[in-house]
């Protein structure tokens, strides 16, 4: 890969993996078992455990082209379930 | 997996592993010493004639006299009353604005003795190196939390490079001729052994410094608005109640502590916390350590004017928000499982510094040019850099700990003085790294730590005529534990160093660790 390869991939994983994680995270933080705030904390940890695999995940890809639209679908996916969710339990 | 993908993940572990390697050298060196906190606190300055934590009766007098010269230990001020570690009672607080921090108890005549600046810091500038890897603050913070996502993608993409070799290699530790060899199965099987305790680490690091704008994100986010609200609400417990500013009598120490024992009998209390001492709003954390679990440090909050329990944050009773705190918090720090768990952090901390160094180590030895003497500008920079940060670090905190002692006895800015060893120390042994070149700074600087080391125990055998063995015959083993290990430290550096020696006299010749190179 050359440098901006390498660019790319840490972009991508830094700017699109974080809101990726909170999405994915949102997701369990809904519909988790128990109260809402009894999961606040774990959920705190679960966005950067998520996040980390996403940036390393994102360097598994062959092509940049891939890892981009991998990380836009994925974002697209997540944020539609999660607003979703929120909508169906009348968070928003 | 395809080679290329496998090509990929091993230059960003070469990558991200140079990059962070040397401040988490440093990180996990000062950690393993950290781990043992309150013993080179205790060891650094030891309370001339110290309350014993049988005097608890005397804790109210103790309170009384601390609020009515400093009035601001008010807000909060702790109460140790460790009954395991130490024996040790005494009570500690921050200035406010500044945060000093003062410790206090009462001597045989029943007079209050503070000690603040003068008093060593030793501790906790360790523990700041340990945080920061000595980058100033708020800077420091930041970088070690960008550090550790470095760190986490290098742990991943490690783990993903040996995985086709994992099980077939992980215990082979070839010693033979091929030294890099060698280091390469050392830094392997401690890198995949570590690793659960790596994952931890690197979690809380990132976490330590981007928590509030991970807070942020999940306000807006995942809790529409909300977030900040339960995030209050969690953080409260802390701090259930506002100063009412009528005056109301307290229960004491003795009295919490006891109210305590009947809700959690196996609890071994090891402080108690009172916040706005004097006012019918009073409260106290009455904190300790739970045998038997996991997380074990937790206590209860308890109303210090009624002794009302305000909140229950025993092991196996709090609520799962404290769960999952407490429980990434003890696998950091190691508080799970008293001394032996401690140890075994110490060693994992120590462990963890081997394997920046031996990453560092590594690439360099793989870019050596074999046929000739004068080899690669970067490598050669990195030898220099890698010696100069992790044995200068090494260097700079043996020192300190000999300056902790000898300090007193010169100045009272004890404090300041600490961090001006510290650094000019570090800062020295960096730029003797880079005048003198990588062979003969890594011997040099590695007798020097030695001797610094050695000169630990020592000096506190010199200054308070704690030997090691009167230590022991006075019953403060964690004191003569600190020297016996420096001790062993000093030999472990001792060899460092000769080994080193070796090399730059009989080992093979075209490399950066030869005097030959043009750069040495």
């Amino acid at each position: 890969m050359t440098r901006l390869d390498w660019l790319q991939r840490i972009a991508g994983g830094v700017l699109l993996g974080l809101p990726l994680a909170l999405a994915l995270s949102g997701i369990v933080a809904l519909i988790g078992p128990g109260k809402i705030e009894d999961r606040y904390l774990l959920i705190v940890y679960l966005v950067p455990i998520l996040w980390i695999v996403i940036l390393a995940g994102n360097f598994a890809c062959t092509e940049n082209r891939r890892s981009w639209l991998m990380l836009v679908a994925g974002n697209i996916l997540g944020f539609a379930a999660l607003v979703t969710l929120r909508i169906a339990l009348h968070l928003s | 997996m395809k080679p290329e993908t496998l090509r990929r993940y091993k230059t960003l572990h070469t990558w991200t592993g140079l990059i962070a390697g040397m401040a988490l050298f440093i990180a996990f060196y000062a950690g393993a010493i950290t781990v043992f906190h309150e013993a080179v606190d205790d060891w650094a300055a030891p309370a001339a004639q110290p309350m014993t934590a049988a005097m608890l009766d005397q804790a109210p007098a103790l309170i009384e006299a601390v609020v009515a010269q400093h009035p601001e230990a008010k807000g909060m001020l702790t109460l140790h009353v460790d009954e395991t570690d130490g024996q040790i009672l005494k009570a500690e607080w921050e200035d406010q604005p500044t945060d000093k921090h003062h410790a206090a108890w009462l001597d045989a005549a029943g007079k209050l003795q503070v000690v603040g600046d003068e008093r060593s810091n030793l501790a906790e500038l360790v523990n700041q190196l340990h945080f920061t890897a000595g980058i100033p603050e708020p800077v420091g913070t930041y970088a070690l939390g960008i550090v550790s996502l470095l760190y986490a993608l290098a742990l991943i993409s490690g783990i993903v490079i040996h995985l086709p070799a994992l099980f077939k290699d992980l215990f082979a530790l070839r010693i033979g001729d091929n030294l890099k060899r060698l280091w390469q199965d050392a830094h392997n099987v401690i890198g995949v052994l570590s690793l659960p305790f790596h994952v931890i680490f690197a979690v809380t690091g990132v976490l330590f410094a981007f928590h509030d704008v991970i807070f942020l994100a999940m306000n807006a986010v995942i809790y529409g608005g909300k977030g900040m609200e339960i995030l209050q609400g969690i953080f409260s417990t802390f701090m259930p109640l506002m100063p009412a500013g009528k005056p109301a009598a307290m229960l004491s120490a003795a009295e919490l502590i006891e109210r305590a024992r009947q809700l959690a009998p196996a609890m071994s209390i090891t402080d108690v916390t009172f916040h706005n001492i004097g006012d019918e709003h009073a409260f106290a954390w009455v904190f300790g350590q739970m045998p038997g679990h996991l997380a074990g440090n937790g206590g209860l909050i308890l109303n210090a004017v009624t002794g009302e329990v305000l909140h229950n944050m025993i092991p196996g009773e709090r609520s799962p928000n404290w769960t999952v705190l407490y429980g990434f918090f003890s696998a950091h720090f190691g508080t799970f499982g008293g001394l032996p768990v401690k140890w075994m952090y110490f060693i994992l901390g120590l462990a963890g510094a081997f394997l920046f160094y031996s990453g560092n180590l590594l690439w360099i030895e793989s870019r050596r040019k074999r046929r000739q003497a004068d080899q690669a500008r970067n490598t050669d920079l990195m030898a220099r850099a890698t010696i100069g940060i992790c044995i200068g670090a090494c260097f700079g905190i043996s020192a300190t700990f000999v300056a902790a002692k000898l300090l007193p006895l010169m100045t009272r800015e004890v404090v300041f003085w600490e961090q001006i060893v510290y650094y000019a120390v570090f800062l020295g042994s960096l730029a003797w790294a880079f005048l003198r070149g990588a062979p003969k700074a890594a011997m040099e600087l590695l007798y020097a730590t030695a001797l610094a080391t050695i000169l630990i125990p020592v000096s506190n055998a010199l200054v308070t005529g704690q030997h090691p063995v009167a230590s022991i015959l006075s019953g403060r083993l964690a004191m003569a534990a600190i020297d016996i290990t420096a001790i062993l430290g000093a030999l472990a550096f001792l060899l460092i160093a000769r080994a080193t020696r070796r090399r730059i006299l009989r080992g093979q010749p075209n490399s950066v660790w030869t005097t030959a190179t043009v750069y040495g």
